[in-house]
This record gives structure tokens, sequence and C-alpha cells, in this order.
């Protein structure tokens, strides 16, 4: 019992991880071009990376959550599955979330690269 | 009349106090660095301060102007001098975020508050080198 829902757990983990990781690099391509204008290498290899430590942190994270105690019946087992699978689901999601705020972040700073960077504080005569 | 986020500033003139050892510092270092806006240094006391800034001139401890008339004070201007800057503008340009920005006013007025202690680091450091004579 107990390794089926190893078994299980294991190959809908690796899937999650590699179908989300496949979505993050596809989508993310776009959105890098546009965060670093003109350096599509550096976006590129920014992407890559990105997509590198999402994977590695979270089979990481699936390994670490893999450990439990022998399920007393079938749905213990499978209670045990959906614990991980959810703890592993929100975590992604949460890293997600603060992957697409951080880029966002350094995309509107893009933006604002050709203004000044703060108000004046007064107007006086020109020179 | 330009508008106030404008990068057009055609030159920034910057009026520091000449008796500071630590402004005539801040303007030796900003000389020596490469620059995208062309920089003037002046007296806070000098005619052109008191012509152009008033009353404002005579207790500011930095003041940066820009050629259309927009004047940025203390904090402001210190940032103003860093994004004129080539090497330093992205830094300067993080200050639109709140956090980045108060760490700046704080760096600044750490800066100004402890000016007799940093005088003395500055008169025992050698003075920066100008990258052309």
């Amino acid at each position: 019992m107990l390794l089926v829902v190893y078994l299980a757990y294991g190959a809908i983990a690796i899937g999650l991880v590699s179908w989300l990781a496949r979505t993050l690099y596809a989508n993310g391509a776009l959105f890098l071009e546009e965060v670093f204008p003109g350096r599509e290498q550096l976006a590129a290899a920014v992407n890559r990376l990105l997509v590198t430590g999402f994977v590695m942190l979270n089979l990481g994270w699936a390994a670490l959550l893999l450990r439990a105690g022998e399920p007393a019946d079938g749905a213990a087992a499978v209670e045990a599955l959906a614990l991980r699978l959810g703890l592993l689901l929100i975590t992604l999601a949460v890293l997600h979330f603060v992957n697409l705020l951080v880029l966002a972040g350094v995309r509107a700073q893009q933006r604002h690269r050709h203004e000044v960077p703060v108000r004046p504080d007064l107007w006086v005569g020109a020179a | 009349m330009s508008d106030a986020r404008s990068p057009d500033v055609g030159g920034l003139t910057v009026f520091s106090d000449p008796a500071s050892p630590f402004c005539t510092w801040w303007c030796g270092w900003l000389r020596a660095q490469p620059l995208l806006v062309p920089l003037r240094f002046l007296p806070v006391g000098g005619p052109e301060a008191q012509a152009r800034l008033g009353v404002l001139g005579a207790g500011a401890e930095l003041v940066a102007v820009a050629d259309d008339g927009r004047a940025w004070t203390g904090a402001a201007a210190f940032v103003m001098c860093l994004w004129a800057t080539a090497r330093h503008r992205d830094l300067a340009t993080t200050v639109r975020l709140p956090v980045a920005r108060l760490g700046a006013e704080a760096f600044f007025h750490a800066l100004t508050a402890n000016r007799a202690i940093l005088t003395r680091l500055i008169d025992s450091a050698p003075a920066p080198q100008p990258s052309r004579p």
C-alpha cells in the first residue's frame, strides 16, 4: 500500500513540476524579453536559470514531503497523498507569484528608467 | 514649463557648501565619475545661488537645479547627482520604490549628521582622481 502511495506521489510530483516548468519557460520568455529589452540572450539566460531553480527547489521540497508513516488503509493512503500534493502545489503557487511580482517590479522600474527618479521639491528660474 | 518627471534636465547645477569638506569631497567624487548629464558646481553662498535660489540658498546643504528650473534639495538632490552619473543611474532609479526612497533619505541624513566624523576620515584618505585632467 505504502509503495503505491509513494509511486503515485512521485509520478504526480515529477509530472506537475515538469509541466509547470515548461509552462513557465514558454510564457516567461516573452515576459523576460520585455523586462530586458534588447538583451534577448540575457532574457533567455535568466529564464533558464529561473526554471532550473524552480525545478531544483520543487523536486527537493517534493522529496522532503515524501516521508510518511504506514497508512492504515486505502482512505488514509489517499489522504496522505492528497495532503502532500496540496502542500506541494501551494508552495509552487506561492513561489510562482513571488517570482512574477519580482519580475513585474523590475519591469515597472525599466518603464520609468527614462524619467527623473524624484519629483522636484520646487521650481526656480530657468538658467 | 516641462513635466516634473521629464529627463530633459539639460544640465544640473549643484550648489553645495564650500566650507564643508564633505561637500567638497562629494563634488570631487562626482567630477571623477563618467556623467550622463553635465554637472556644474557652485557654492551655495555665491551670487548665482542667490539669484536663482533666493533665501533657500542660504541654509541649504545641497541643492541641484536643472536648466529648466526644477530644483531638488537635500536627499533628493543627492539622488539626482547619482542619477547624473553613468554608473549609478540604475541605483538612483530604484528610489521610485518607497523602501529605497526611505533608505536614500536615511543615508543622506546619516551623512550630513555625521559630517564631522566623515570630514576627519576624508582628510586622512587620498582625494579621488578626476578621470579627465
